[in-house]
C-alpha cells in the first residue's frame, strides 16, 4: 500500500509568550490509504498540532509534509488553500457546520469554492447523505439535527470533495457512547470503502476498537500506545 | 451567492432591520432632493430661465445684488460695445405686495423688461410685456391665485395698475411668482412717490443682462461689474443659505448611510468568523469569502434601495400643490448611487477582516 500522508522529521515550534514551546518533536508518519489512524494523548500534547500540520493550516518549522504527492513544506499561503481544497477534508469538533445551511447545502459548498455546482455533485451529495444514513434529514439546518447526526452530514461534507486525507478533530466529544461508537464506525467503514486514509485524534478510548492502528502523542513526540492503556 | 442568499434567508430579521434602515435613508435622501430641487426652483427659476449668460451690477454692491443694486441703463451701450458681448438689456427686479381687482392679495417679484429684448419670458397664453401701456405678463403662482388675462393688479404701495395681458410657466424668484413689466413702469414704480416722476428715475436698472460667446474678456464695464448667471444665483435672497443648508443635510444622511451599514457588517462579519475560518479550512480562498460577502451586501443596500427610494418618490409625488418639491431623475438617482456605494465602501471595510481570520482557528482551542 502506497502512503497518502507522509510526515518525515516534523518540528513545530510556537511561541507562548517570551518562550516557544515544542508541539512537535520530531515527528514521522506513514497513513496509508483506507487506513483509520487514531491519536490519542491528554490535551495540549500536540494532537491538534498535528493535525494542523498535516492539514496545511501551518507550516511546520523543519521537516516535510507530504499530502497524496504534494509536499506542503514551503507552499504559498494560497497554494496550501488550494491542497486543503483538492487533498484534505476535515471533520471538526461537534459544531462546525455552517448554520445557515441544509444538510445537504453544506455538502454543495464544497463544490460551490471549487468550480461551480453541477448536477453530477447534487447527484453526489445526496449518494453522500444517504451512506452516512442521512438522506431523510437532507433539508434540516445544523440547529435540526442531533449531534451524532451533525457529526455524519460534517463526515458526508469532508468526505465531498474526494480527499486523499481525511483529518478529524475529536469527533466524538460531544456525542454520547452509542453516537460516538456509530461515528466512528462510520469513519471507519467510509475510510476502508473510499481509501482515503483518516487520521482521528480523540481522548476517548472507547472509540478506538474500530481504528486499524492507534497511535499515542505525549510531549510533542509520537509513540506506541503501551498495551496497558487499551486493558 | 450561494452562502450569502442562504445566510439573508436564515437570518432574515437581521437584514431586515437592516434593510429597513436603508430604505428609510433611501426614501429621506429622496424627499431631500425633491426639496433641494423645489427650493432652487422656487429661489431662482425665474432667473436660470432668462436667455442671459451673465448679469453686471453696480461694482460697488458686492451682496443681495438683486435687491441692492443700481446701474445706469447707459451702461447698455457700453457692454454691447465689450469684447465679446452679443447683446445686452437692462433688468429691473423689486418684491412688492399686490392686489388684484377681484381683492385678492399677493406677493410677487416684479421684473422690468424692455420690450422686445432677449428677456421676454416665453409666453403661454396672450400677449408680451407691454402690448398695451402697464401691460403684463404674470407667471404660474399668480395666475393659480385665479387672476387671469384682462384682470387688473395694483401694486400695493404707490398704487400703480398693471393689466394682465400674458402667461408664461412657472417661474418664481425668491419663493415668490413673477411679473413681467415694462421697465418704465417698473422704473415709475422703484421710484416709488405717485405722481410726476422726474427724468432721472427712467435712467436706472437693478442690473445690466448679457449675453456673450464664451468668457467675457473684461468684466467691469462703466462702473459695473459682471457675474455669471450661475453666481448671480447667490445674489438672490435666502438662495445661498437654503442650497448649502440642504447640501449639508445630505452629506450628513450620506456619511450615516454609509456609517451604519458600515457598523451593520462589521459585527456581522465579527459572528461570522468561525464560519470564515471554516470555510478557508475547506479551501475557499480569502477572494471567494469576500466576493461572496459583497455579493451579501449589494444585495441588501440594492433591495434596500429600491424600495425605499420607490417608498419616497410615492411620498414625493403625493406632496401637496405649492411645496416647493420637484422629483428630478437625476440628482434622485445620483442620491440612490451614493447610498450605495458609500454603503458597500463602508462594507467593505468591514469585510476586509474575512482576509485577516486565520483557518487555524476552525481547529478549535486545544493544540
Amino acid at each position: 500500500m502506497t502512503a497518502a500522508l507522509t510526515l518525515t522529521d516534523v518540528t513545530l515550534t510556537l511561541p507562548a509568550g517570551d518562550e516557544t514551546v515544542t508541539a512537535l518533536d520530531h515527528v514521522s508518519l506513514e497513513v496509508a490509504k483506507g487506513e483509520l489512524l487514531a491519536i490519542v494523548g491528554p490535551s495540549g500534547s500536540g494532537k491538534s498540532s498535528l493535525l494542523a500540520v498535516a492539514g496545511a493550516l501551518m507550516p511546520p518549522t523543519s521537516g516535510s509534509v507530504v499530502v497524496g504527492g504534494q509536499e506542503l513544506t514551503g507552499a504559498s499561503r494560497t497554494r496550501l488553500s488550494r491542497i486543503r481544497g483538492d487533498l484534505i477534508g476535515f471533520v471538526f469538533q461537534s459544531t462546525n457546520l455552517l448554520p445557515s445551511l441544509t444538510a445537504r447545502d453544506q455538502l454543495l459548498m464544497v463544490p460551490h469554492m471549487a468550480s461551480g455546482i453541477r448536477a453530477e455533485h447534487r447527484a453526489k451529495a445526496d449518494e453522500l447523505l444517504a451512506s452516512v444514513g442521512m438522506s431523510h434529514r437532507a433539508d434540516r439546518r445544523p440547529a435540526q439535527l442531533s449531534g451524532g447526526e451533525r457529526q455524519r452530514v460534517g463526515i458526508a461534507r469532508a468526505l465531498m470533495g474526494d480527499p486523499q486525507v481525511l483529518l478529524v478533530d475529536e469527533p466524538t466529544s460531544a456525542l454520547d457512547h452509542a453516537r460516538a461508537d456509530e461515528v466512528v464506525a462510520l469513519l471507519a467503514e467510509r475510510a476502508h470503502a473510499t481509501g482515503t486514509a483518516c487520521v482521528m485524534v480523540t481522548h476517548d478510548l472507547e472509540v478506538l476498537t474500530h481504528t486499524d492502528r492507534v497511535l499515542r502523542m505525549h510531549d510533542g513526540v509520537l509513540g506506541a500506545l503501551p498495551a496497558a492503556v487499551l486493558g | 451567492m450561494f452562502l450569502a442568499l442562504r445566510e439573508l434567508r436564515f437570518a432574515r430579521g437581521r437584514f431586515l432591520l437592516m434593510g429597513s434602515v436603508v430604505a428609510l435613508m433611501a426614501a429621506l435622501s429622496v424627499i431631500l432632493s425633491g426639496l433641494s430641487s423645489g427650493l432652487v426652483d422656487h429661489g431662482v427659476s425665474g432667473l436660470r430661465d432668462m436667455r442671459a449668460d451673465s448679469f453686471a451690477f453696480d461694482e460697488s454692491v458686492t451682496s443681495d445684488q438683486f435687491s441692492r443694486s443700481t446701474v445706469d441703463v447707459a451702461a447698455v451701450a457700453a457692454w454691447k460695445d465689450a469684447k465679446g458681448v452679443t447683446d445686452a438689456a437692462p433688468v429691473g427686479s423689486a418684491l412688492v405686495h399686490a392686489e388684484s381687482d377681484a381683492g385678492v392679495q399677493f406677493s410677487a417679484a416684479l421684473f422690468g423688461i424692455t420690450e422686445g429684448s432677449f428677456l421676454e419670458p416665453d409666453l403661454v397664453d396672450g400677449d408680451s410685456v407691454g402690448a398695451r401701456e402697464n401691460g403684463v405678463v404674470i407667471s404660474d403662482g399668480i395666475a393659480a391665485d385665479g387672476i387671469g388675462i384682462g384682470d387688473v393688479i395694483t401694486i400695493d404701495r404707490i398704487g400703480t395698475e398693471l393689466t394682465v395681458v400674458g402667461t408664461t410657466g412657472s417661474a418664481s424668484y425668491g419663493h415668490v411668482a413673477i411679473v413681467y413689466l415694462p421697465l418704465a413702469t417698473w422704473q415709475e414704480v422703484a421710484y416709488g412717490i405717485p405722481g410726476e416722476v422726474p427724468s432721472s428715475a427712467y435712467e436706472i436698472a437693478t442690473a445690466i443682462a448679457l449675453q456673450h460667446d464664451g468668457e467675457l474678456a473684461d468684466t467691469e464695464v462703466a462702473g459695473t461689474a459682471a457675474i455669471s448667471k450661475q453666481e448671480s444665483f447667490n445674489a438672490s435672497p435666502g438662495y445661498e443659505a437654503e442650497t448649502s443648508t440642504m447640501l449639508l443635510i445630505q452629506v450628513f444622511l450620506y456619511v450615516i448611510s454609509a456609517l451604519v451599514v458600515g457598523a451593520f457588517f462589521t459585527v456581522w462579519t465579527v459572528q461570522r468568523q468561525p464560519e470564515i475560518a471554516l470555510l478557508k479550512a475547506m479551501g475557499a480562498s480569502s477572494g471567494y469569502v469576500v466576493r461572496d460577502a459583497l455579493a451579501q451586501v449589494l444585495v441588501v443596500l440594492l433591495g434596500a434601495t429600491a424600495l425605499g427610494g420607490a417608498a419616497g418618490w410615492a411620498l414625493g409625488a403625493a406632496m401637496p400643490e405649492g411645496m416647493p418639491f420637484v422629483l428630478e431623475t437625476i440628482p434622485v438617482l445620483t442620491g440612490f448611487a451614493l447610498i450605495i456605494v458609500l454603503g458597500a465602501a463602508g462594507a467593505l471595510v468591514a469585510i476586509r477582516q474575512i482576509t485577516r481570520v486565520d483557518p487555524l482557528t476552525a481547529l478549535g482551542g486545544a493544540r
